[in-house]
């Protein structure tokens, strides 16, 4: 079955500048898809479309066999979604670390007993146990990628929408990124230019070019 | 961060329950900014220096604080005395000092700085993390506390931009003169701190969105009534009495 399909996708920013032309887009149930391509083409806005946090021209884009058009289609898609962002800075709002990453959880209604419970699991995974009572913008940037990255896995996602989530960071972090990415069961799409991290992580590849996707 | 320079103490009113701050503080500012008389303005403001000497805030920053507020009073003392009219008690020429316009510059000297205590020592002692908390928990609207918050968490954003952005002017060789070449980059400073600083917001709305934002500010932590809160509401409740009875 599949997970994320774009058909036909034509998207221009204001002032004419064309982003895509018909570009199309399969990715599979569990697939672990990683986008590379040259700076400027596109990965980041793919990813904005697909969550309808930018939209599209003309073109269809279906999640989970269902075509998302409406702003509650796409609303109900991100209950199911998890999106970490290209800059930690347009992520992180909350005035604690632990606040930060039980946000999703708290927003959807979940208890904080649970909330709690979620967020001490995830910052053992990640080693950041010792940040949580921390003001999220005060970490550096390896720190913050990792709250983010928490944030965005908290309530756990069946689809994962990583924007260059190994910019800017060590191979300490990587390899704590890699470590729970590799154990992910659902379906995941990597926007990257780090290629050994998407040869770690996934399972098919594409670049974008000349406004498409092409399969390499 | 400035804007929290007094927060880090480890005073009794710096433990204080924020909650506690705020109702103690609101009532007590209300009061003192529609006291007409001066005896009640004075005791506010004795009461607004032991407040600061229980924060242990005191020191440069303070006086630096007070005097930004107090440079407004300098208007006010060469303006009013001369304008309200009443009995004169000092003639140069044409100009009549009257003794009402200066017992006003006096009350209003008095309150704003009482004021400015206040602030420093229930709120300055506060983060703005906790105040934000404490809003929430006293059930002012979500949105309101948001943006208060929003407020706070991009002013140091936007602050470190135009920072950034500063050394890149100087990096650049650019130096400030009094040219049209000047003008126009500074102009473009500005426009660009406006679009970088909407386009980071476009971007952190979208990634609320995908966090299931509605517009609330849900709370994971929160903060408990301690004894000292309660001595605390006792004695700025009777000090509120007391100012208003006076």
């Amino acid at each position: 079955m599949t997970c994320i399909k774009a058909d036909n996708l034509n998207f221009s920013y204001p002032g004419d500048v064309e982003v895509f032309h018909n570009l199309n887009l399969s990715v599979g149930n569990g697939e672990k898809a990683g986008i590379t391509g040259p700076n400027g083409t596109g990965k980041s806005t793919l990813l904005l479309l697909l969550m309808g946090l930018l939209k599209q021209e003309s073109g269809n884009i279906s999640l989970w066999g269902e075509s998302v058009e409406t702003s509650d289609d796409f609303r109900k898609a991100r209950l199911r979604t998890g999106f970490l962002f290209q800059d930690p800075d347009d992520q992180l709002f909350c005035p604690t670390v632990e606040e930060d990453i039980a946000f999703t959880l708290l927003n959807r209604g979940v208890s904080r007993a649970k909330a709690r419970e979620k967020v001490d699991k995830l910052c053992e995974t990640f080693c950041i146990g010792h940040l949580k009572k921390r003001v999220p913008f005060h970490l550096s940037w390896g720190q913050k990628r990792l709250v983010s990255l928490a944030g965005a896995l908290v309530a756990e996602p069946e689809l994962l929408l990583l924007d260059e989530p190994t910019a800017g960071v060590d191979d300490r972090v990587i390899e704590t990124i890699l470590a729970y990415l590799e154990g992910f069961s659902g379906t995941m799409l990597i926007s990257s230019h780090d290629k050994d991290f998407l040869d770690h992580i996934c399972t098919s590849r594409y670049v974008l070019t000349n406004k498409r996707l092409e399969e390499c | 961060m400035r804007l929290e320079a007094f927060s880090n103490g480890n005073s009794i009113l710096h433990k204080l329950d924020p909650r506690v701050k705020i109702l103690a503080y609101l009532p007590l500012i209300t009061l003192t900014a529609l006291s007409t008389e001066l005896r009640q303005a004075s005791l506010s403001f004795a009461a607004g220096t032991i407040t600061i000497y229980l924060a242990k805030v005191y020191g440069c920053l303070l006086v630096q604080r007070l005097a930004v507020v107090n440079v407004f009073m300098v208007f006010l003392w060469l303006t009013l005395p001369l304008s309200i009219p009443g009995e004169t008690v000092w003639t140069a020429g044409s100009l009549r000092i009257s003794r009402e316009g200066l017992a006003l510059s006096l009350l209003i000297t008095i309150k704003t700085n009482a004021i400015a205590l206040y602030t420093v020592s229930l709120l300055g002692t506060t983060t703005i993390t906790a105040l934000s908390h404490a809003l929430q928990h006293l059930r002012v609207p979500g949105r309101l506390v948001t943006v208060f918050y929003f407020f706070y968490r991009y002013i140091g954003v936007i602050t470190d931009e135009y920072e950034k952005m500063l050394r890149m002017l100087q990096a650049r060789g650019f130096r400030s003169t009094t040219s049209i070449h000047t003008v126009r980059v500074y102009a473009y400073f500005i426009g660009m701190l406006f679009v970088k600083s909407y386009e980071r917001s476009e971007r952190a709305y979208s990634a609320l969105l995908m966090r299931g934002f509605t517009g609330g500010f849900p709370l994971l932590a929160h903060f408990t009534f301690q004894r000292r809160d309660l001595v605390f509401a006792c004695f700025m409740t009777s000090l509120f009495l007391t100012i208003m009875l006076l």
